[in-house]
């Protein structure tokens, strides 16, 4: 494992995805989750800490933004690196995206998931739910007359 | 920690084109931390996307985020049957449109001489105060102010 922290805090936690694969991460990079840093301050700290909601591909990316969002701050070229491979990530693959937002909010990261949203709401910006659902994979689940009806109760946006 | 973003983006992206599934599963919770980044207009936009983005859309959370602090105080300028059982959403919807206000007087005779309201896109408190509900010194004095009538007057 690279180590980009700062050498005081080399220390591993063990954690396991929902699909059995177990993860050693630097306590510093760990500690970015809100609910990773509760469950140690509760008890497991020694033990491997599970993550019953999140997969091995989605901790994957995870852990890989938590480490590149650390290493950006203060650094643009690396804040703009980020932006574009996660906008890559939500033309490519939107499912995996929504994934990793799920995983961002569930594990409790506040600077990802802030990242991660605004992204996804520059994405949306200007165009029309109909091209949205085009190129996010979006499946329109309303009726034609529940659809009318969010037009009809939303018109004052638009006047 | 072998797995870069960029390898499992290209991994992904065979499950991604096609028909496999989208953003559609996306948590409301999630989508709700977009709209904090996003206008009124927009959100009210993207409502008709799918279930999750219409319930986003109508969370007090996000709808608390775009009021602006003082509402309340625009609010005690309504009858409260106007507004009691409001959604966030519903009060700003209410406080978008102009409210006349003034001490009563002039309102009942069908004058609207100052409006308040909550600008749709920015969130900004914005009024409207015609001239003559200004008090001015030495409005009265016709040596140095005189009315004009101009084709945008209101009366």
């Amino acid at each position: 494992m690279a180590s980009t922290s700062n050498s005081t805090s080399s220390k591993i936690i063990t954690l396991r995805s929902s699909d059995g694969e177990v993860f050693e991460v630097e306590e510093s990079v760990a500690l970015e989750s809100n609910l990773i840093r509760r469950m140690m301050e509760d008890d497991c700290a020694n033990n491997i800490i599970p993550l019953p909601n999140v997969t091995a591909p989605i901790f994957y990316l995870v852990i890989e933004h938590c480490k590149k969002h650390a290493e950006m701050k203060d650094n643009k070229e690396k804040k703009k690196e980020l932006r574009s491979q996660g906008e890559e990530l939500l033309k490519s693959d939107p499912h995996t995206y929504s994934n990793l937002m799920e995983a961002v909010n569930y594990l409790d990261i506040k600077s990802l998931m802030d990242l991660t949203a605004q992204w996804l709401a520059d994405f949306l910006k200007g165009k029309s739910p109909r091209l949205i659902r085009e190129l996010l994979k979006i499946k329109n689940d309303f009726t034609p007359e529940e659809e009318a009806e969010i037009l009809e109760r939303n018109r004052w946006a638009f006047d | 920690m072998g797995a870069t973003l960029s390898n499992l983006t290209e991994g992904g992206g065979a499950n991604g084109t096609g028909n496999g599934p989208g953003l559609g599963d996306i948590p409301e919770s999630c989508v709700a931390c977009v709209f904090m980044y996003l206008t009124p207009p927009e959100i009210c936009n993207l409502a008709r996307l799918n279930r999750a983005f219409r319930g986003a859309a109508s969370s007090n959370a996000v709808w608390d985020s775009k009021l602006p602090s003082n509402y309340q105080d625009l609010l005690d300028l309504l009858p409260p049957d106007r507004h009691l059982n409001l959604s966030k959403k519903g009060i700003f919807a209410l406080l978008s449109r102009p409210i006349p206000f003034d001490d009563g007087t002039k309102l009942a005779l069908g004058l609207i001489l100052q409006e308040v309201w909550v600008d749709r896109v920015t969130s900004g408190v914005c009024m409207s105060i015609s001239a003559k509900a200004m008090l001015i010194t030495g409005i009265e004095d016709r040596r140095y102010w005189s009315w004009i009538q101009t084709e945008e007057s209101s009366q």
